[in-house]
């Protein structure tokens, strides 16, 4: 028996595109001139949002779940704060299926120290794969 | 035809997931998600690697946690995701994979299942 060849695709490419996509498209002060990507550049950015895949197993022949790290960063707290809760309605609205299935938080915004004020929030993400036949 | 029914036994549930087994196996999991853990903390002084450990808890069930409690222990996972990497030691449920009998009949089964059935026969 052959099971079928399914790719999965690249998480972190999916999800910053779609944040990058999703944060243009607002009208909010604290959503404007926001850098999303997976590493954060020299110099930082004022504003900033990083996705990182921290691992997750594969589901069965179609699914995987993918656990995502996501960090902000923003000039003052109250910025980074609303930018973090945007960001992370943003996720939760983000399943339609074509990959992102299903979103789960796993840890809501927490404060992280560091020189410009900081959130961290972690979600887990069921993703559809594609048959490579 | 009668129907069957089935009931839950709240009591027995409960004695299950606090089960000496149950822990045992929590346990055996979690060791090597502790051992991916240290291997992969950073080190700058050692403090962050030397503070992960294991926990046993109880929630109403057996729970075993790895943990760190040093001071910087949320900046290191926001930074580098440590511990959340190391999660997938943990293995879990072989995944169920998609599978047709000889007679056509569509089934649920694991890798370890169907290499099983099918053993001497390719």
């Amino acid at each position: 028996m052959t099971l079928p060849l399914v790719i999965f695709p690249d998480v972190e490419l999916t999800v910053t595109t779609y944040l990058r996509a999703a944060l243009a498209a607002r009208s909010e002060a604290y959503t404007t001139g926001v850098k999303v990507g997976v590493n954060v550049p020299n110099p930082r950015p004022v504003r900033l949002v990083t996705v990182r895949r921290d691992g997750g197993p594969r589901l069965d022949v179609a699914r995987e779940s993918a656990r995502i790290g996501v960090n902000v960063w923003a000039a003052t707290d109250q910025d980074a704060a609303d930018l973090a809760r945007m960001v992370r309605a943003l996720l939760w609205s983000a399943p339609n299926g074509a990959p992102i299935c299903k979103v789960t938080e796993l840890s809501g915004p927490s404060p992280i120290p560091d020189d410009v004020p900081r959130l961290y929030m972690t979600f887990e993400l069921v993703v559809r794969g594609s048959d490579l036949a | 035809m009668a129907k069957a029914k089935v009931v839950l036994s709240r009591a027995g549930m409960k004695a299950l997931l606090n089960d000496p087994g149950v822990r045992a196996d929590l346990t055996r999991r979690m060791a090597p998600v502790l051992a991916a853990a240290q291997s992969g903390a950073p080190v700058v002084s050692g403090d962050y690697k030397a503070s992960i450990h294991l926990v046993q808890a109880s929630t109403g069930r057996a729970v075993v946690r790895v943990v760190s409690d040093s001071p910087y222990a949320m900046s290191v996972e926001a930074s580098t995701g440590n511990l959340a990497r190391a999660l997938d030691g943990a293995g879990g449920a072989a995944p169920l994979l998609n599978y047709t009998t000889k007679s056509g009949k569509k089934r649920k089964a694991t890798q370890a299942q169907i290499s099983n059935w099918t053993r001497g026969k390719r």
